[in-house]
């Protein structure tokens, strides 16, 4: 499914997630800015964006930082 | 003997509700949604709003069941009553079936049985939950999905609770722990959200227990059909 990028969703999202996972906000902000900059350079190279490719460039992205953070993103419509 | 064969039987019912994944998981995204967005004292109000939406429903639930049964003793006696019996076991085996091959879907996760359009719009009212009301009605729909499981349950436990005559009234205090057990799952759930685990935790022994309590389900629900075909046909 073609996905069109909005930073804002994503950022909301994720913020959420992190501060239901207990991460303290600065070193939040600090990975989500990283997830997002990652994010806009895998954009930069593609023409086009799919959910899936979405999903996984940010799952991986946490994982550098936080397994918590990235397994939650990663599995959390696989809850119910 | 009579006494004791309706308590066990009451027993692996409330077993089999207890192990339902469904309601533990809806209450698990909400929880974290919550911690997420709104204060501690916030979230403790919304999840204890939720509970007691569960506890509503199930004594509505037993209490509409329990009422059915009497009836159903009261005008069909004897020969209905062992239609009843075949027809329950018959569908506790299908349930024992069930359990092993269609309860999860395949895959890394637990997703469940029911359609993913379903789970999405789940998904999407836990997202946008704002007040006690929204978390009382999400913890009365929670309970919805997995009727296809828990209704023959909760009518099985209810048939045994109207056949304890010679405890009545003693017998409807065994509602009691059958509207509880709905929630204990929930509350074992907050009290491991309130002491520092977090939805990943949480989620990753769901996973890992996915496999056991399939296999725990079928059994009980195997067990459940022997004794109620061999001590009530």
């Amino acid at each position: 499914m073609k996905q069109n990028f909005d930073e804002n969703i994503i950022r909301k999202q994720l913020v959420i997630d992190a501060k239901g996972l207990d991460i303290p906000s600065g070193a939040a902000e600090l990975f989500i800015n990283k997830v997002l900059q990652a994010v806009k350079a895998a954009i930069q190279s593609k023409t086009t964006l799919t959910n899936h490719d979405l999903k996984r460039i940010i799952t991986k992205e946490l994982q550098k930082y936080n397994s918590d953070f990235a397994y939650i993103y990663k599995n959390r419509d696989k809850i119910i | 003997m009579s006494i004791l064969t309706s308590l066990t039987i009451i027993a692996i019912a409330l077993l089999i509700i207890v192990f339902m994944y469904f309601m533990p998981g809806v209450f698990a995204l909400f929880y974290h949604y919550c911690h997420g967005k709104y204060s501690k004292t916030k979230t403790k109000r919304l999840a204890n709003a939720f509970i007691l939406g569960v506890f509503t429903i199930s004594l509505c639930l037993l209490l509409l069941i329990l009422s059915s049964t009497f009836i159903f003793n009261t005008y069909f006696k004897k020969a209905a009553t062992n239609y009843f019996v075949w027809a329950t076991t018959g569908l506790l085996l299908a349930l024992a079936v069930s359990t092993i091959f269609f309860y999860f879907r395949q895959g890394d996760g637990t997703e469940l049985f029911i359609s993913r359009k379903t789970a999405d719009r789940y998904l999407t009212h836990i997202k946008t939950i704002k007040d006690t009301s929204d978390a009382f009605c999400l913890g009365i729909v929670s309970i919805i999905p997995e009727l296809l499981f828990t209704l023959p349950l909760y009518i099985i436990v209810c048939y045994e609770i109207t056949r304890i005559n010679n405890l009545y009234p003693a017998g409807i205090f065994l509602l009691v722990p059958c509207i509880i057990t709905p929630t204990i799952p929930l509350v074992i759930l907050q009290t491991r959200f309130k002491c520092g685990q977090n939805l990943a935790n949480i989620q990753r022994s769901r996973v890992h227990n996915k496999l056991f309590t399939r296999i725990v389900m079928s059994i009980s629900y195997l067990v459940l059909a022997v004794l109620i075909i061999s001590l009530r046909g």
